[in-house]
């Protein structure tokens, strides 16, 4: 009888088994064994096990390019999220409060960004931020004369707020989106019995709206710390890594994976930048396990 | 003209080693990165060779990302029956088995009756026959006849950069000349045409030499008389506008400048003292799949496509150079202008690299510009850091 049904129930899951196995562990077995093995442009099908020769290169001295692109990663994400969860949140509060008209037009233009193709979007903000030509640039000429111009890509600090800003621009919908979800979910007698007792729309807000919010901005977080560490698009199509200060040092805005691509199909580095990923790939579960420990929600799910 | 066409094919067939046994049907697939009036004229020779052929289907398949798209496919052992590209990537994709040598379908003699020399060399790698070179191509300078004078074109580098000077401090918002002074490609004229070079067959890096570093002094005397933000589209779009009065730009651009309403001239890029500039010379190039299937069918459609009526023909609406000596002899292309001009800057170029070193190239060469451009870095630092960077990328490709 058990027999019968542990394989009713393998067969039902088979499907899924299966899926995930070609889709996910499947390549990233793969690139653990390629992160073992020499394999690069003049090695490409004929390479072979050169052990942790890979990991030594990467982890060997402190100004490695691995150690600089991680620590600008984790300093692109914390500066990131905390500005998409504040714009998230006033827009989405602006979006619930009962003075707001028309409404269907506004979410529909504040959810345009997240609904274009992010390509198209960066390729627009590469052009606002064009030194000579971009509209940026344009505006601040009204106010500062026609010499004038801010570094917007060329210099390494700007350039870093420029990404961060249209990183911003792409990312702050989808938390709007999950906090006005949220908000309205929040039963409105909660807010009647605190206006009864005299609360402040400041005391409410901490008090009630925060709270009940955390649940659904938690997993939300998570999930765009972890994509926001793996932008490529913005900022390989807006900078393409850079701007360059030297041949020698990975480019200002060359994050995890615009590193991990221009050493895979520009230098064909492919055993080396298997083992770049191997590593990001265990910090990365880590932070993720913990953030999810941290935060209890895997406890409460596991009740 | 089909009766043309077909004598064409005969001729071609009659010099084939392979003509009697080979069986014209099939499929053959195409990669390409040709767009607009350049992919008519194509397509035409390739419709022109399946009406000869009714058995015989092409698809020509247009890549945007198409150096990638070889490099993936190759990954999976798949690939296209043609490849049609530039010559500076047969090191590379013979390295990643993504083509195969041509030798059994032709042999050196006929690909020297056919092509000329600089073609014949671009398409050869290890002493095996790699491609069949379509047409040639180099940066040369281009000027608009309403903004410069014949008698005013600077002929040495240092009338060059007065030039500039002069012409952006007279007009406000104009420049004397532009190009992109932040790529490899862009800049080899300066740094070959003043000794330097990129890297060798062999691997040797020459970015700390003299001549490289007088390459990248030269380009940074640019520096004030071009926009600070100048890349590759900013040089085209002022260049249009009649807003730069010269451009360093390829043979692909000037059908839009005619668009664009420009009265171009095509001078050749100036002296170094005794030296010409010289630029990259790059051959288009047909070049053989890997995986293909039918590859003596393929071989014979390239055959076909890059002889010498075909050819002659092409250039005329696409204004290229033939790699083709015959067609390139034919007073019908001779009298093209654009062939002409760009065809003297050709004379002073130097190969395009096709050694797979030279992908660990272009990327510290690069960055070692902007820096220097941007003026981060001074050119003996810049050049030292690329120097090290492109030689610790060549000994991960060893």
């Amino acid at each position: 009888m058990y027999r019968v049904r542990a394989l009713t129930t393998l067969t039902y899951l088979s499907p899924m088994i299966l899926g995930v196995g070609l889709i996910s562990f499947y390549p990233i077995l793969y690139n653990v064994f390629i992160s073992v093995t020499n394999q690069n442009l003049y090695h490409f099908k004929h390479y072979s096990f050169i052990g942790l020769a890979n990991y030594q290169a990467l982890l060997k001295t402190l100004d490695a390019d691995f150690f600089i692109v991680l620590l600008r990663t984790v300093a692109f994400v914390a500066i990131c999220i905390p500005l998409f969860l504040a714009v998230g949140m006033i827009t989405a509060l602006a979006l619930n409060h009962p003075a707001i008209r028309f409404k269907a037009f506004w979410r529909v233009a504040l959810i345009v960004p997240w609904a274009v193709p992010s390509y198209i979007t960066a390729l627009i903000w590469k052009f606002f931020f064009n030194g000579q030509f971009g509209t940026l640039n344009q505006l601040y000429r009204l106010i500062a004369g026609p010499n004038a111009g801010l570094p917007w890509l060329t210099d390494p600090n700007w350039a870093f707020g420029s990404i961060v800003l249209a990183n911003l621009w792409m990312s702050y919908p989808f938390f709007m989106v999950v906090i006005l979800g949220a908000l309205q979910s929040i039963p409105s007698e909660l807010y009647e019995a605190a206006a009864v007792d005299g609360a402040t729309a400041w005391r409410k807000f901490w008090r009630i709206t925060l709270p009940l919010l955390r649940p659904a901005i938690l997993p939300a977080t998570v999930l765009s710390a972890i994509l926001t560490f793996n932008t490529l698009n913005t900022a390989f199509l807006i900078t393409q890594g850079g701007p360059f200060t030297s041949a020698a040092k990975p480019g200002a805005t060359e994050f995890v994976m615009v590193y991990a691509f221009r050493e895979a199909f520009q230098l064909f580095n492919f055993g080396y930048i298997a083992a770049f990923a191997v590593v990001i790939f265990m910090m990365l579960f880590g932070a993720t396990l913990g953030s999810l420990r941290f935060s209890g929600l895997v406890s409460e799910e596991g009740r | 003209m089909l009766a043309l066409l077909a004598m064409v094919a005969a001729a071609c067939g009659g010099s084939s080693t392979t003509s009697t046994t080979l069986n014209r049907s099939g499929t053959i697939t195409i990669w390409h990165g040709y767009e607009g009036t350049y992919l008519d004229s194509k397509k035409a020779i390739y419709d022109a060779y399946t009406k000869l052929y009714p058995n015989v289907t092409i698809n020509l398949v247009h890549k945007p990302t198409l150096t990638d798209a070889v490099t993936a496919a190759a990954g999976a052992s798949q690939g296209p029956d043609i490849i049609a590209w530039v010559d500076d990537q047969i090191g590379k994709w013979q390295k990643l088995e993504a083509i195969k040598p041509l030798d059994s379908y032709v042999d050196s003699s006929y690909m020297n009756a056919q092509f000329t020399k600089a073609a014949v060399d671009a398409a050869t790698f290890d002493g095996k026959i790699y491609g069949m070179p379509e047409a040639v191509e180099a940066i040369s300078l281009l000027y608009n006849k309403k903004l410069v004078n014949v008698a005013d074109l600077p002929k040495t580098t240092d009338a060059l950069v007065t030039f500039a000077k002069n012409y952006a401090n007279s007009k406000p918002g104009n420049y004397g000349v532009v190009w992109n002074p932040k790529d490899a490609y862009f800049q080899a004229p300066w740094i070959y045409g003043s000794g330097g070079f990129y890297v060798k067959a062999d691997g040797t890096v020459g970015l700390s030499t003299a001549g490289t570093k007088a390459g990248f002094n030269y380009v940074a005397s640019f520096k004030g008389s071009m926009p600070a933000g100048v890349d590759y589209g900013i040089a085209d779009t002022l260049f249009k506008e009649g807003k730069a009065a010269m451009i360093i730009n390829g043979p692909w651009s000037v059908a839009d400048y005619t668009k664009a309403g420009v009265d171009y001239g095509i001078a050749t890029l100036p002296m170094f003292g005794t030296k010409p500039a010289s630029p990259f010379v790059g051959v288009k190039t047909l070049m053989l799949g890997a995986y293909s299937t039918n590859p003596a069918l393929a071989a014979d459609i390239m055959k076909f496509f890059t002889n010498k009526e075909n050819q002659t023909s092409m250039v005329q609406t696409t204004k290229e150079i033939p790699a083709n000596k015959l067609a390139l002899a034919d007073p019908k292309v001779q009298a093209i202008t654009d062939i002409a001009g760009f065809g003297a800057q050709v004379k002073n170029g130097v190969p395009l690299p096709n050694t797979p070193f030279m992908s660990a190239l272009w990327d510290p060469v690069a960055k070692a510009l902007e820096a220097v451009w941007t003026g981060k870095q001074s050119v003996d630092a810049a050049l030292s850091d690329a120097q090290s960077a492109a030689e610790k990328n060549v000994a991960q490709l060893k």
